[in-house]
């Protein structure tokens, strides 16, 4: 498997890394704060996902990383589809509170809304892919 | 839609990589292209066919 060196992917790799580090010496003054630790630990977790997509997008041609306007018109399109399935998931969350009494907080529907509108967007953009009429 | 580039890249000894390269796209664009299961744009079209050195209606065949 041939991986590509470019600037781009070097230098990707390189802040995810910085990142990593930034995560590791945080997490060093955990004792002082919860904050520190919980961001030195999210600070690792983004360096590592930045260093692991660096990888995968090398061993890729860089003609397959081009947003070229087939690419933008499936992200848009998934994208508006996700929207409006964000805003039911909000409307169904707010019914079932009003009407069971859920107590639902909104700590908890910011979660559940955010994952529903990602995980949307990239089954949606999945989809959008394989069909040939977009 | 029906599209001729698979005979046209034939004609000038090119594949899906190379034109893709050419007209600034992915190959996985050429490749829906070629099946004719894809509307391009039509910039995209005249880019296509700029880089077959042909016309649009010549590459692209529209079914009544």
């Amino acid at each position: 498997m041939k991986l590509r060196k470019d600037k781009d992917i070097l230098s990707f790799i390189g802040v995810g890394l910085i990142t990593i580090l930034l995560g590791s010496v945080a997490l060093f003054f955990q004792t002082y704060s919860k904050t520190i630790t919980v961001l030195g630990g999210i600070s690792i977790l983004v360096g590592i996902m930045m260093c692991i997509g660096a990888l995968v997008a090398s061993t890729k041609p860089k003609t397959e990383l081009i947003a070229d306007e087939r690419v933008t018109r499936i992200n848009e399109k998934a994208g508006y589809a996700a929207f409006w399935i964000v805003l039911l998931a909000l409307t169904i969350l707010y019914w079932a509170d009003k009407i069971w009494s859920l107590n639902i907080e909104l700590k908890g529907m910011y979660s559940t809304v955010l994952l529903v509108g990602i995980y949307s967007w990239l089954i949606l953009r999945w989809y959008y892919n394989k069909r040939s009429d977009i | 839609m029906k599209t001729r580039i698979k005979e046209f890249r034939a004609k000038y000894d090119l594949t899906q990589e190379d034109l893709a390269k050419k007209v600034g796209v992915r190959r996985e664009t050429i490749v829906f292209l070629e099946k004719g299961k894809y509307n391009p744009s039509l910039k995209l079209a005249h880019d296509v066919a700029t880089a077959l050195k042909s016309r649009i209606d010549d590459v692209f065949l529209f079914e009544e």
